[in-house]
């Protein structure tokens, strides 16, 4: 494979396409499957697409009659797991879904990305469309459904032409529509637009706002896999995660599952933002070093000042400190050993000057703003948070302050419907515990006494 | 709205072994074994939305605490409510729950029966560490006739907002807004409609939904409560009487029977109360307007029916009656007009052709036939071989001079007040008029005449059948005026008196 050692032309950029990191050429510490051929001119269309191999796999899938047990089984064996934040088995996910139960099945797509920190599904949206699309095909084929939904977030205006205009193309190829490739395999595929909401990235959010709904998310039992959009079996899946799935396919479970460690197999899209010098969506095995992707991938912290702390895996993972950081490797055993996780993979660096109480406060504005307001510790903890944050930087703070914040969060997390109360929780917590010299510098500062109104 | 089936299983609730039908909710199973895991947003007649996070509990086998309403038994299912882990994550989904709640409970209307209150002397905090600026919401917005909402009480537990969807179909409620700002309302605050509105105000926890009829009347501490069905339809509903000593009723609220009205009774029936009220009724027995003791009026109607007795003239008697009535007093009519005075004029309404008729006004509960007893009234009649005649019929039978001794037992409610006055109409001094009624109105009607009062409605003892033919018990616990009786007790009164005249009275003075 040469997808790490060519050298390319920098290509130019699209006429709706905006600048980003990621167009410059691949980097040695890059290990490129899904991004390999991202630079290649009109790659966005289907014939550069199919040159490079584009819709193989849906062909070898449709024509040689893969089993649903096959496929499900090509993908336990590959590792992949779910690449939007909680790393579930792809494989697994997809045996879930009942078979022959006479019901409609669907595929849902979750393009919302909402999570801060997160950029990198929205490079495959815009330049790889048919990469996601094949992979949507052949997962809608794994668990018998004749339709899909891409929910893509309502700011993604370009990649949602993008996707439109590939679906076109799609129909257009057979690819989709009645009977795909002879197979008697029918499939349609819609774009659905958010309307801006965190808490719709949320896989059951996603599917109450598809369902027309408010983006609540909902009670699990039942799980989506059972009851999901309209009542039916469903999977949502990450777009990375369905644009793995093409490679997976065309190159055999073995040779994805060769990259990586035991439990993080294949590789991981980075989006890195914050103070490096070349921020961007870089892609790597999975176990790489953290050094190569600030060193080499990004050029470094910027201005030459020193790493103060990481946020690995978009905005609700817990802070890892720069100590913590360099020790680490990029997958999921090695991130959760320092107490955050790999979640989205929108890393956030912060460097030595970053006031962290600041950083924090800015965090639990957003989750306390986007909390859906259904269960009652997260509608009124994320507020409670939110303003006690403010009390620190407006030099209102209380000592006691300090341990009232780990008891909300404490007694946030696990206790609502979906993870967006541990979302703020889980950075409160860590950031609390690993850096307690930023609050204290706040607490000196301080004027408060008693009650603040 | 558990979906339960007979079979039983065995689960394990705080250690102890209980048996619960395979299905049914955990809240439900453990209400039924007087463990209480406390709630807000469940509601056994609502789906499950599982938002308040209150009846977190520990279930084996999940290291993680799990919601209550959200759990159906099932064999061999282990689950704790007591272990300090809950009790520590129930303080603080209260303590979140009075995060950004106004507590004006001194000016709240709920207060008594507000659940925040209930369970904060269970699992409070006793500590707020709530030190910042609350967030302020609408207060008093007006929906309607029935229903003002405070904005800011509300803990968005979604009740109303299910019920609307569910249970009424109105879909008139939502939430709006998000995370700390979410709002409980209806678009541009309209007022709702419909005849269902103030069940969200029963089943709202809170002091959000309060109902107009009710708010500011009485502090809920000093109502006392009886049970009983209401009057207002065919269909029956039961019913909690909720007053003050027996002097002056508040409110009903509906009280459950799944044969019946499951949780719910709309607002037509809500306000029947109204006419069995201190204020619409006749308090003394009268004559020509005048008040007269109890037993001075018994003495009267008893001697008037000792000579119509005497010289065999008791077919000079009408008797005008309806369905308003239990079985057991339209029993005590027919024993003693038809059976002991052989009286064959009977008058009422066409009962028949309203049961004929009777269906659901709106496919809910609500149904056409006016009154509670029409199926007991047309059966009890049926048993004493008595048959009615019309209204009409007896007015011209008045004016051909066909009666002379006029009973008109006439029910509380506005509806019959039309029919009393057309009688009324066409009187004449000739006629002796008694007319035993709880209601001051019919008695103004009636002004020459002979006025008894009668027990109100919701003071009765006695069964009611309801359109499905459901017998259903009342049980008096307040009589609201000392000089009304039953008609049961009327008529034993007037029988005692027409044939020992003596014996009545010295039996009545004391």
């Amino acid at each position: 494979m040469s997808h790490s050692t060519s050298l390319v032309k920098k290509t130019s950029h699209g006429a709706n396409m905006r600048p980003m990191a990621i167009e410059q050429q691949p980097l040695t510490a890059e290990k490129r499957l899904l991004l390999e051929h991202e630079h290649v001119p009109g790659i966005n269309k289907i014939d550069v697409y199919s040159s490079k191999g584009g819709y193989e796999a849906l062909k070898t899938v449709l024509k040689n009659k893969m089993t649903v047990d096959a496929i499900v089984d090509i993908m336990k064996k590959s590792g992949l797991r779910g690449r939007g934040g909680a790393g579930f088995p792809t494989g697994s996910k997809w045996s879930f879904v009942p078979k022959n139960d006479g019901k409609a099945h669907y595929l849902l797509c979750n393009a919302d990305e909402s999570e801060p920190g997160t950029f990198k599904d929205r490079v495959i949206l815009e330049k790889l469309p048919h990469m996601m699309i094949e992979g949507m095909i052949i997962g809608s084929y794994a668990i018998a459904a004749k339709k899909s939904y891409i929910y893509i977030r309502g700011e993604y205006t370009y990649a949602a032409l993008a996707i439109e205009k590939a679906i076109q193309e799609a129909y257009q190829a057979g690819f989709l529509g009645k009977d795909i490739l002879g197979s008697g395999f029918d499939h349609d595929m819609y774009v659905h637009r958010g309307a801006g909401a965190y808490i719709c990235g949320e896989e059951t959010g996603l599917i109450s706002s598809l369902e027309g709904k408010k983006g609540w998310p909902k009670l699990k039992p039942p799980f989506p896999a059972v009851e999901g959009y309209l009542k039916s079996p469903t999977v949502v899946n990450n777009v990375e995660t369905l644009a793995a799935v093409p490679w997976i396919i065309r190159n055999g479970p073995e040779a994805y599952a060769k990259f990586g460690t035991e439990k993080s197999k294949g590789t991981k899209m980075w989006s890195v933002s914050g103070d490096v010098n070349r921020p961007g969506v870089y892609e790597l095995e999975c176990g790489a070093p953290f050094k190569a992707l600030l060193e080499d991938c990004c050029g470094g912290v910027r201005g030459g000042k020193k790493l103060k702390a990481i946020i690995p895996g978009g905005s609700s993972a817990p802070i890892v400190t720069a100590e913590e950081a360099y020790q680490m490797t990029l997958d999921y055993e090695s991130i959760a050993s320092k107490g955050s996780m790999l979640g989205s993979g929108g890393m956030i660096v912060l460097d030595e000057t970053r006031d962290l109480v600041q950083v924090l406060k800015n965090l639990s504005e957003f989750y306390a703003d986007e909390s859906c307001g259904q269960c009652t510790p997260c509608r009124e903890g994320t507020g409670w948070i939110e303003k006690i944050l403010h009390s620190f930087t407006e030099k209102q703070a209380r000592r006691e302050d300090v341990d009232l914040l780990k008891n909300i969060a404490s007694n946030l997390q696990g206790r609502t419907i979906c993870v967006l109360a541990d979302s703020i929780a889980m950075p409160v917590e860590s950031y609390l515990k690993k850096f307690p010299q930023e609050f204290e510098k706040y607490l000196k500062k301080s004027t408060a006494s008693g009650t603040r109104v | 709205m558990s979906d339960t089936n007979s079979k039983k299983v065995k689960i394990t609730l705080n250690g102890k072994e209980i048996e619960a039908p395979a299905g049914q909710n955990l809240l439900d199973a453990a209400d039924a074994n007087g463990v209480e895991i406390p709630r807000y947003c469940y509601h056994p007649g609502l789906s499950v939305a599982g938002q308040c996070r209150m009846c977190m509990v520990e279930v084996e086998g999940n290291p993680k605490l799990q919601i209550g309403c959200n759990i159906r038994c099932s064999d061999g299912l282990k689950v704790i409510s007591d272990s300090e882990k809950v009790k520590n994550a129930v303080k603080w989904s209260l303590e979140y729950h009075l995060v950004n709640h106004p507590i004006d409970c001194p000016i709240c209307d709920q207060a008594g029966e507000c659940g925040l209150q209930e369970y904060y002397m269970e699992h409070g905090q006793y500590k707020s560490d709530m030190h910042e600026q609350k967030v302020n919401k609408q207060k008093v917005v007006d929906l309607g006739d029935h229903i003002v909402l405070d904005k800011e009480r509300c803990i968005l537990c979604s009740r109303c907002v299910r019920f609307t969807q569910e249970i009424s179909k109105t879909s008139e409620f939502g939430i709006f807004n998000r995370g700390d700002r979410s709002v409980i309302g209806t678009v541009d605050d309209k007022p709702l409609t419909g005849n269902y509105q103030v069940n969200t105000v029963d089943i709202c926890p809170v002091g959000a939904l309060t109902s107009k009829d009710f708010r500011f009347e009485q502090r809920v501490w000093f109502l006392d409560e009886t049970e009983s069905v209401c009057s207002g339809c065919s269909k029956g509903c039961n019913v909690f009487v909720h007053h003050k000593k027996g002097k002056h009723i508040y409110r009903l609220k509906p009280r459950f029977n799944e044969a019946v009205n499951s949780y719910w009774m709309c607002d037509k029936g809500r306000y029947t109360y109204k006419d069995s009220n201190y204020d619409r009724r006749l308090s003394n027995a009268k004559m020509a307007g005048v008040d007269i003791p109890y037993s001075e009026a018994i003495q009267t109607w008893a001697s008037d029916l000792r000579v119509l007795v005497a010289t065999e003239r008791t077919d000079e008697i009408g008797v005008w009656i309806s369905p308003h009535h239990s079985n057991e007093e339209l029993n005590s009519i027919l024993d003693t007009f038809s059976g002991k005075l052989k009286v064959t004029k009977f008058y009422s309404e066409n009962i028949e052709q309203i049961v004929q008729k009777d269906e659901s006004v709106d496919g809910f509960l609500l149904r056409s036939d006016p009154y509670p007893n029409s199926k007991g009234f047309l059966s009890t009649l049926q048993g004493k071989k008595v048959k009615t005649q019309s209204t009409d019929d007896l007015i011209q039978t008045i004016k051909k001079g066909g009666v002379s001794h006029i009973v008109l037992i006439c029910p509380e409610g506005q509806r019959i007040l039309p029919e009393m006055l057309k009688i009324s109409k066409v009187l004449s001094p000739f006629q002796f008029v008694i007319v035993l009624t709880p209601q001051l109105a019919a008695m103004e009607i009636f002004s020459a005449a002979l006025s008894l009062p009668t027990l109100g409605h919701y003071e009765k003892t006695g069964t009611f059948i309801n359109h499905a033919g459901i017998v259903q018990h009342t049980a008096a616990g307040f009589k609201m005026f000392k000089e009304s009786h039953s008609v049961t007790d009327i008529l034993n009164d007037l029988m005692i008196a027409q044939a020992k005249p003596a014996e009545t009275r010295e039996r009545m003075a004391t």
